[in-house]
C-alpha cells in the first residue's frame, strides 16, 4: 500500500519541524493524508488524527521515550545533555522516578502552595493593571511562572532566566544533527548554559523547605541516586516554568480575542481554569510529542523499523473534527477533558496541577481586576522552533 | 471515568483526562463490587490521599479502573466534591 509522505511544513531549510504564524489548516491538509504519514525530508513518522495521536502518545508497550523528545533519536545519536530519567525513559526505569515526581508534586502538595500562589497572581496582575496598557508577556505572563515555580523549587532568585536560554538549548538539542549544525560558539553556549542549571540543581543550591529539597531526601531514603535527583529537579525546571508562561499568555490573548468568552469568565469566575485549560487544548504550547517504536511493526497498515521515531502532533489532534465538535472554536464552557496537550498515559504531564493552579490563580485573579480589555497590539508568534508568542500589547480598564 | 465523563455526569471532573494525576476522578466504589478489582498501583495510592473528600477504604480514581467485560456492573458513588 502507499505510505502518505509529505515534504512540506513539516520540513524545514532552517529547523526541523518549522512553527508557521498559523499551523493549522496545514495539519488539516495532513490529518487528510492518512493516518500516518512519513516526513520525507526529516526521515520521521508523523500522525495528525487524534485516534492515532492519542495511542501513539499512551501505548508505551508499542512507542517508548528513550530515544528522545525531538526528531534526534537517541538510539542512533549522542544526546545533547544526559537522558531525563523521566521524560527520556520507559519502563521500568522511568516508574521509579515518576512515582516520587507524582508523590512530590502530588495535588495535596500543590494545594500546600495554593494561598502563597493565589496572593502572587493578584500583586502581578495589580501591577499590571496599574499600567493601563502593558504586554501580555513581559509585563503578566512571564515573571510570574518565573517567581512563583522556582520558588516552589527553592532556587535562588538571580539568573533565573537562565532556564529559558537553557530551554531553547534543550528543544535545539532535540533535533537530529545538532552536533553538526550548531556553530562553536553555539556548542561553548550551551556547555556554560548547562553547567549552570547543573550547579542550581545541586542540594546545596536548594532551600531545605522546597520541591527540591523533596527529591532530595527521595535520594537520603535510598530510592534515587543523588545524581538523580539532580536529573529529576533539571527537568521539572526545564518542563514547568516557559510552558505555565506559554498557557497563561495564550488563554489571555484567546480571552482577549473572543469577547463572548471574556464575558462568559466575568460573569463566573470559577471558570478561570476551564478558560485555561480550552486555552491548551486550541493552542498547544508543546505541537508535538516525540516517541519512538520499540519493535519493527505495522502500524495503520505502514511498516516501521524498530525504533523508527514517530511525532505525535497534539496540536493538531486537539483541533481533529472528529474528537471535538466546532475544533477552531475557543469555549470555555465545552469540556475539553481529554485533549491532549499536556499528554496522556504514564508520561502525561506530572507538573500540571502545578500549572493549573498558578494559570487558574492569574486568570481568576484578572477576571476580578480587569473589566474591559482591548487589544492594542496583536500576540506576535515565533515562526521557529516552537509555536511561541513573543509580544502582544493590551489596555485594561480596572473593575 | 470515561463513561461518566462522556455522558456528562456532574460528579466527574477528571481534569488531567485520566492520567492519574489530578485526584478529580474519585469515586466511593459499592462494597460489593471492590472486590472485582484489582488493588491500586503505587501511583495511584499516592493520588488517593490528596482527594478533595475523605479517603475511605472503598475510595478509587475511576480512571484508573478498566472497564471489563467480567465487571458486568461496577456500582460507584460520587463524593460531595471534586476540586
Amino acid at each position: 500500500m502507499t505510505v502518505s509522505s509529505t515534504n512540506d511544513l513539516i520540513s524545514s531549510d532552517l529547523n526541523p519541524l518549522v512553527m508557521l504564524t498559523d499551523p493549522y489548516p496545514v495539519y488539516e491538509e495532513l490529518r487528510e493524508l492518512g493516518p500516518v504519514v512519513w516526513m520525507k525530508s526529516l526521515g520521521v513518522w508523523g500522525v495528525f488524527r487524534d485516534e492515532q495521536v492519542r495511542e501513539v502518545v499512551s501505548d508505551h508497550k508499542r512507542f517508548g521515550s528513550r530515544g528522545g523528545g525531538g526528531t534526534s533519536n537517541y538510539y542512533f545519536e549522542k544526546p545533547w545533555r544526559e537522558r531525563s530519567v523521566v521524560f527520556e525513559t520507559d519502563q521500568p526505569d522511568h516508574t521509579r522516578a515518576r512515582t516520587i515526581f507524582s508523590r512530590i508534586l502530588s495535588p495535596l502538595a500543590v494545594n500546600k502552595l495554593r494561598e502563597k500562589i493565589e496572593a502572587e497572581a493578584e500583586q502581578f496582575v495589580a501591577k499590571a493593571v496599574a499600567m493601563g496598557t502593558f504586554d501580555v508577556i513581559a509585563d503578566l505572563a512571564y515573571p510570574f511562572p518565573l517567581k512563583v515555580l522556582p520558588d516552589a523549587v527553592g532556587l535562588p532568585d538571580e539568573g533565573r532566566e537562565n532556564m529559558l536560554i537553557y530551554n531553547s538549548y534543550v528543544r535545539r538539542g532535540r533535533q537530529a544533527n545538532w552536533q553538526d549544525n550548531w556553530t562553536e560558539e553555539e556548542h561553548r553556549e550551551g556547555e556554560r548554559i548547562s553547567a549552570w542549571v547543573a550547579e542550581r540543581c545541586k542540594r546545596e543550591s536548594l532551600s531545605k523547605t522546597g520541591f527540591g529539597a523533596q527529591f532530595y531526601a527521595a535520594a537520603d531514603a535510598g530510592e534515587i541516586s543523588e545524581h538523580d535527583a539532580a536529573n529529576m529537579i533539571r527537568s521539572f525546571l526545564a518542563a514547568g516554568v516557559e510552558t505555565t508562561m506559554n498557557g497563561i499568555a495564550n488563554a489571555i490573548n484567546l480571552l482577549a480575542s473572543n469577547p463572548d468568552q471574556w464575558a462568559a469568565l466575568k460573569k463566573e469566575p470559577g471558570k478561570a481554569r476551564a478558560a485555561f485549560d480550552e486555552g491548551l487544548r486550541i493552542e498547544s504550547t508543546s505541537q508535538f510529542i516525540a516517541r519512538n517504536t520499540l519493535d519493527s511493526m505495522v502500524y495503520y497498515g505502514t511498516p516501521m523499523k524498530q525504533y523508527d521515531k514517530i511525532i505525535a502532533f497534539v496540536a493538531s489532534a486537539n483541533r481533529d473534527p472528529k474528537r471535538w465538535k466546532d475544533p477552531n472554536v475557543y469555549d470555555i464552557n465545552r469540556n475539553s477533558v481529554g485533549h491532549l496537550t499536556l499528554g496522556t498515559g504514564i508520561h502525561g504531564c506530572v507538573g500540571q496541577m502545578m500549572a493549573r493552579m498558578e494559570a487558574g490563580s492569574m486568570i481568576a485573579a484578572f477576571a476580578r481586576a480587569v473589566d474591559k480589555l482591548e487589544v492594542v497590539d496583536p500576540a506576535s508568534w515565533k515562526t521557529t522552533g516552537t509555536r511561541q508568542m513573543l509580544s502582544m500589547k493590551i489596555a485594561v480598564t480596572p473593575a | 471515568m470515561q463513561a461518566a465523563v462522556s455522558r456528562g455526569l456532574a460528579g466527574i471532573v477528571g481534569e488531567c483526562g485520566g492520567g492519574a494525576m489530578c485526584a478529580t476522578c474519585h469515586v466511593y466504589v459499592e462494597a460489593g463490587d471492590y472486590a472485582k478489582l484489582t488493588s491500586p498501583d503505587g501511583v495511584e495510592n499516592e493520588m488517593l490521599d490528596g482527594t478533595a473528600c475523605e479517603r475511605k477504604p472503598n475510595s478509587r480514581l475511576s480512571c484508573q479502573i478498566k472497564a471489563k467485560s467480567e465487571l458486568d456492573v461496577l456500582r460507584v458513588y460520587f463524593p460531595e466534591r471534586q476540586i
